[in-house]
């Protein structure tokens, strides 16, 4: 079963990633194209983009487009709750014991808002197999950014954690051997654990990484703070072996020609969305501005 | 009669010679044991100390965060820890020797 395009658009607070998100899903769907559009973002705005409430769980807004606003807060308490029972089922009465008010502070525990991401993205991956297209209106620039660091990051934490508890399991093994001529040997839960993990990050590592199947995009407005930004967006990203794949210069004047304003890489792709005096909410609105865009322009706002 | 006297006198130290090389055998087999036991703890009485040690690693690099080092990713730390009971005592058990590490290491390593 062919699993479905991915979409990401980041960038600059206040560039319209939101507007651009809307735009594309809409176009896709207009193509024929089942899609669905997501909102990372805490501060969404896609339900007064589209004039119509939006919740966690996606919902169908016209024939073949569907759209959803992440709760990070939800999906922070679910995994919390996850680990919680996991603790009291593993650890003895006397540990486990008022462990629930302890971990009322782990929500706001750093770190937290992009696994959450990474798990409300992953959940979206399973249960929305059949659509042709999932679009990510992402959150800005920092919280985004670590998103897509995070699995490599903790793929290289699991590897160090994973070669130490080796370690550790070969010397257990050998003073086993000599201490108890190797009777009692006990399945390493911990390095299971870490195999398993690890694993789930690579998987995910790669698939950032993999052009074919992810496409991360830029919203920018043609003005020196937006470009600056964007060019730390590629830098950061090129760390973790993340590319662009697209620019998309919002707002440009009134023609589609792209601005003069140097930018140190050369982008794949970019697209022009010129200004519109027209306010850009209501299915209509946003039908009316794909309207205006050619076919080639179309096709590269989503693909 | 006195054929079975005889055979009654002739039984008696041959019953005794045998439960004597029982008793032999059983404190041989006891000495071995000792000796084996002796061994192996002598074989592996500087492995296991660095075991511990690397455990104690492992704790602290995975948990770090509990007692102030940098940690890995949050969910690192909080997926592993429902299975890290025993590195988390170890980790406790540490704060006592904390304050003496030199004497800690020297008492390993029979130091006097």
């Amino acid at each position: 079963m062919k699993q479905p395009d991915i979409v990401f658009y980041m960038g600059k607070g206040g560039t319209g990633k939101s507007t651009v998100s809307s735009l594309a899903g809409l176009g896709a769907a207009m193509t024929g194209k089942k899609t669905l559009v997501v909102s990372m973002d805490a501060a969404h705005n896609l339900s007064d983009i589209f004039e119509t409430p939006l919740g966690h769980t996606p919902r169908e807004i016209i024939p073949g487009l569907f759209a959803g606003e992440i709760d990070q807060e939800r999906m922070i308490q679910i995994y919390l709750k996850e680990t919680q029972r996991s603790l009291k089922k593993n650890y003895s009465y006397l540990t486990a014991f008022n462990l629930e008010k302890h971990f009322d502070i782990l929500k706001f525990s750093p770190g937290l808002e992009e696994h959450a991401l990474i798990m409300a993205f992953e959940q979206l991956l399973e249960t929305w197999k059949h659509v042709d297209l999932i679009i990510f209106d992402m959150p800005p620039t920092a919280l985004s950014v670590k998103f897509f660091n995070l699995p490599a990051l903790s793929h290289r934490w699991m590897s160090q954690l994973q070669a130490l508890r080796q370690e550790i399991n070969r010397k257990k093994e050998i003073v086993n051997r000599v201490k108890l001529a190797g009777k009692t040997y006990e399945r390493d839960k911990i390095l299971k654990k870490i195999n398993e993990m690890k694993a789930n990050y690579q998987f995910l590592e790669k698939r950032f990484q993999n052009q074919d199947q992810v496409s991360i995009k830029v919203v920018l407005n043609p003005n020196p703070l937006a470009l600056s930004e964007t060019e730390r967006i590629h830098k950061n990203l090129k760390t973790a072996g993340i590319f662009l794949s697209g620019i998309i210069w919002n707002q440009t004047g009134e023609t589609t020609a792209p601005p003069t304003l140097p930018l140190s890489f050369t982008p794949p792709s970019h697209l022009c969305l010129p200004r519109t005096a027209q306010q850009l909410t209501g299915i209509g609105a946003l039908k009316a501005y794909l309207n205006v865009l050619d076919s080639h322009d179309l096709e590269r706002l989503s693909g | 009669m006195t054929n079975g006297s005889s055979e009654s006198d002739d039984a008696t130290p041959a019953k005794s010679v045998k439960s004597l090389a029982y008793k032999l055998k059983d404190h041989l087999v006891t000495l071995w044991k000792a000796a084996d036991t002796v061994a192996r703890d002598k074989a592996v009485e500087a492995l296991e100390p660095e075991l511990e040690e690397m455990e104690h690693i492992f704790a602290l690099l995975v948990q770090g965060a509990f007692v102030g080092i940098p940690s890995p990713p949050m969910q690192i730390s909080l997926e592993l820890l429902p299975l890290m009971e025993k590195e988390m005592m170890l980790m406790m058990e540490k704060i006592d020797t904390a304050n003496e590490p030199l004497s800690h290491l020297f008492s390993i390593f029979d130091v006097s």
